[in-house]
């Protein structure tokens, strides 16, 4: 067998190249020391990074675990925070009221659904995710999901993190450089070399140098050099179903070292978009991802500042970046001997912070499939791209529900709930949710990046009222009921227990959290 | 907020002071774990099992004597007399407690002493000074008890880190059958992880050996028989 697929070339680095690199190395590792596989990553030593999902979702944590990372280093030198789901405030209404909350903890029973039909046929005040999960209330005091005392990674509640995504970048390079044998490269990519077949075969350095490999991975970002640029895969934009093409970033000081740090990204409507709010232990990340076509940037900015203002930040010497994009992805992510990860694959606007998420899905997919010898790559090739396919496609048409079931009334809000820009199956969807439950049977068993809870969180948390039109069982009546209560115990003992984000993470820095 | 009746020990202030030590069951010995030191291992594993805890504000590694298996209830009183030959110093201090400047900063403290504790009277007990202002031989010991405490720190410190550095440490989960429907769990409890202490070699054996760590272990591990006893007094109690 001479065509064993042994070196793995990344090329770019930034959150994508080095978490694709981490996951893949932490899988070989018996591999890699037998000089049976290298993983060597290559980086312009000047570009900066676009530094995109400052959000994980509590994947990361498993990611982390499994790289071998000390989540007390990872907290103290990423800046990193607690995250326990999002909050979605102002999304149904002109006048901004309510909001509603989309939690990381799966509910019981997802996969029938009983407890969201509990809550419909008994007509239950309380809001949804208030009545059932204990993360609403934890979110609403800024609680962290775990105490001191709980080793790494482990925790009361589900989470995953915010992060600055600068640190994390380099943070995760001297791990994987230093403790899991990856090859780091610093130089400019001058061309790409392909044999007769198109196939990459090795990338021409501007140190005169070649590297060459059998597999290349495209983490090169939005222009996606490899995938894009060499091998003319096409990009298929979704912007007629996410109209956002513009995020206004910047970074707001907090007022004093004890200001709450909030355990939740907060996203709250506006006229043509939303603005995320991401604490950081150090700063809050804000920014508005709004549709230039709806909205202009003079505009946009003096809403973003309207905000920050009203909750309580400074506006003088903001910097303000503005990043220009194109939600969409490539048609295809594995074509010949090159995958692509990250931005060079595709990119979503940031709601629900599906950039990360997709990232660890596609290393691990990687890891997973990665073929012996070269000439089954396309089988590997076929098997990813379905998977992928089918996740984006399910990812746009979860961010685009969010859209869809809003009662504003500004033209942004309004084409969002034309009939055009709804994907055919998100419509079938919500034709069969209008009596029936979302549950686990409507999506794929394995893989499923946003499942049937998370559906019913946001249709719930909203207006939207599924009507089942039989008579809940008395024994499923009686049950949930006793779930309630033993879960309305469990918040109560927790909102007495747990530190806040503040104070727990203070509490890192000085003392650790053990691995055991 | 209660009212703080915790005083540093004047000997104006305190003269006339006492403290009956002839009471057992009182507030402050109802506890289901006393913090031990290293230095205590050798005489306490003989009557208490032995874990390590976590101390809860800090999530540092403690020795604990585990003294009854609900949360406040100590088995180890009884009609008030304390069932054993040794106390642990956690214990024989109470009254008083170390005053730090800091936590976690042993170096230097002062001892107080907490005036609202029923064992503190003015008529029957320990005197703390006497006429002259000078401390008693029962003051001395409990000075002797906070230099053991405060002088073992250290090395009380390097010992639980060897542990957890040499992954000698192990979470359990104790479940204990009490005679009741369900099994009564005790979670928060660490234990010597037998395997990782069996596979030491080389140079960490030495090194372990040299810190004392083994023996810690072994003494340790042998008082997990007192369990047996703790159950025991828990089904006689609720008989």
């Amino acid at each position: 067998m001479s065509n064993i697929v042994q070196s793995i070339v990344i090329v770019g680095g930034g959150t994508a190249g080095w978490i694709t690199a981490g996951i893949l190395a932490s899988r070989f590792p018996a591999r890699i020391a037998n000089k049976e596989l290298t993983i060597t990553l290559c980086e312009s030593p000047n570009i900066p990074t676009i530094g995109v999902g400052e959000g994980t979702w509590p994947t990361m944590a498993s990611t982390l675990k499994s790289m071998g990372v000390s989540e007390s280093e990872f907290f103290k030198e990423c800046h990193a925070s607690f995250k326990q789901g999002s909050q979605f405030i102002g999304w149904d209404n002109n006048q901004g009221e309510g909001y509603y909350y989309h939690p990381f903890d799966d509910l019981q029973h997802s996969v029938d659904g009983v407890f969201a039909e509990y809550w419909l046929k008994e007509s239950i005040p309380e809001a949804f995710s208030k009545h059932f999960s204990v993360q609403h209330e934890i979110c609403q005091h800024h609680l962290a999901p775990k105490s001191i005392t709980d080793a790494e990674y482990k925790s009361s509640t589900n989470y995953g993190y915010h992060l600055d995504a600068g640190l994390f970048s380099k943070f995760l390079q001297k791990h994987c450089v230093e403790k899991l044998g990856v090859k780091h490269v610093l130089a400019e990519v001058d061309k790409v070399n392909q044999s007769e077949d198109e196939s990459i075969t090795s990338v021409a350095l501007d140190n005169g140098k070649h590297l060459e490999g059998d597999l290349f991975i495209d983490c090169t970002g939005f222009k996606s050099l490899l995938l894009g640029q060499t091998l003319g895969v096409k990009f298929k934009s979704v912007n007629d179903i996410l109209f956002a093409d513009t995020a206004l970033a910047t970074q707001v000081m907090y007022n004093d070292e004890n200001s709450p740090i909030a355990s939740c990204t907060k996203s709250t409507a506006q006229d043509a978009g939303w603005i995320w709010d991401i604490g950081l232990p150090t700063r809050r990340g804000v920014g508005y991802v709004f549709s230039s076509k709806h909205t202009s940037t003079e505009i946009a900015k003096a809403d973003l500042f309207a905000y920050i203002e009203s909750t309580g930040g400074k506006t003088d010497n903001l910097t303000v970046r503005e990043i220009n994009f194109t939600s969409g992805h490539r048609e295809k992510f594995w074509h010949k001997n090159c995958v692509a990860v990250g931005l060079s694959a595709g990119f979503l606007e940031p709601l629900e912070a599906s950039a990360l998420v997709l990232v660890e899905l596609s290393a691990m997919m990687i890891a997973e499939q990665l073929p012996v010898t070269k000439n089954v790559m396309e089988i590997s090739a076929q098997r990813f791209n379905d998977k992928f396919n089918y996740r984006w496609g399910r990812a746009i048409d979860f961010l685009k529900l969010h859209y869809t079931l809003s009662h504003r009334t500004s033209p942004f809000w309004q084409d969002n709930k034309n009939e055009s820009s709804i994907p055919a199956r998100l419509q079938e969807l919500m034709k069969l949710w209008e009596y029936k439950i979302p549950n686990g049977h409507d999506f794929e068993a394995t893989g499923e990046l946003f499942q049937a809870t998370s559906y019913q969180f946001v249709l719930y948390g909203s207006q939207f009222r599924t009507k089942p039109p039989f008579a809940l069982e008395p024994f499923i009546k009686n049950y949930v009921a006793d779930q309630v209560n033993y879960n309305k115990h469990k918040e109560h003992q927790l909102l007495s227990t747990l530190p806040t984000n503040r104070d727990l993470l203070n509490k890192i820095y000085k003392y650790g959290l053990s691995k055991i | 907020m209660t009212k703080n009746t915790i005083e540093l020990l004047d000997s104006v202030k305190h003269r006339n002071v006492k403290v009956d030590t002839s009471l057992v069951d009182v507030p402050h010995n109802k506890m289901n774990t006393a913090t031990v030191m290293v230095v205590e291992l050798v005489t306490l594993v003989h009557e208490y099992p032995i874990f390590i805890t976590k101390n809860p504000n800090t999530g540092q590694f403690l020795f604990s004597a585990l003294l009854g298996i609900e949360s406040g209830e100590n088995l180890y009183i009884k009609d008030n007399v304390w069932q054993a030959r040794y106390l642990p110093l956690d214990v024989l201090r109470r009254p008083f407690q170390a005053m730090l400047a800091q936590e976690d900063d042993f170096s230097g403290g002062r001892i107080a002493i907490d005036m609202a504790n029923p064992q503190v009277i003015s008529s029957e007990g320990e005197r703390l000074f006497d006429q002259q202002g000078e401390p008693t031989d029962y003051l001395k010991r409990i000075q002797t008890t906070f230099a053991q405490l405060m002088g073992s720190t250290e090395q009380n410190k390097a010992v639980l880190e060897g542990l957890y550095k040499y992954n000698l440490l192990e979470s359990i989960n104790l479940e204990l059958d009490l005679g009741g429907l369900k099994p009564t769990n005790m979670n928060g409890l660490y234990t010597i992880n037998k395997d990782s202490l069996a596979k030491l070699s080389g140079e960490a054996l030495e090194d372990c050996h040299q810190k004392g760590l083994l023996q810690v272990c072994h003494l340790i591990m042998s008082s997990g028989t007192h369990v047996e006893k703790l159950i025991r007094w828990s089904k006689e109690k609720h008989l």
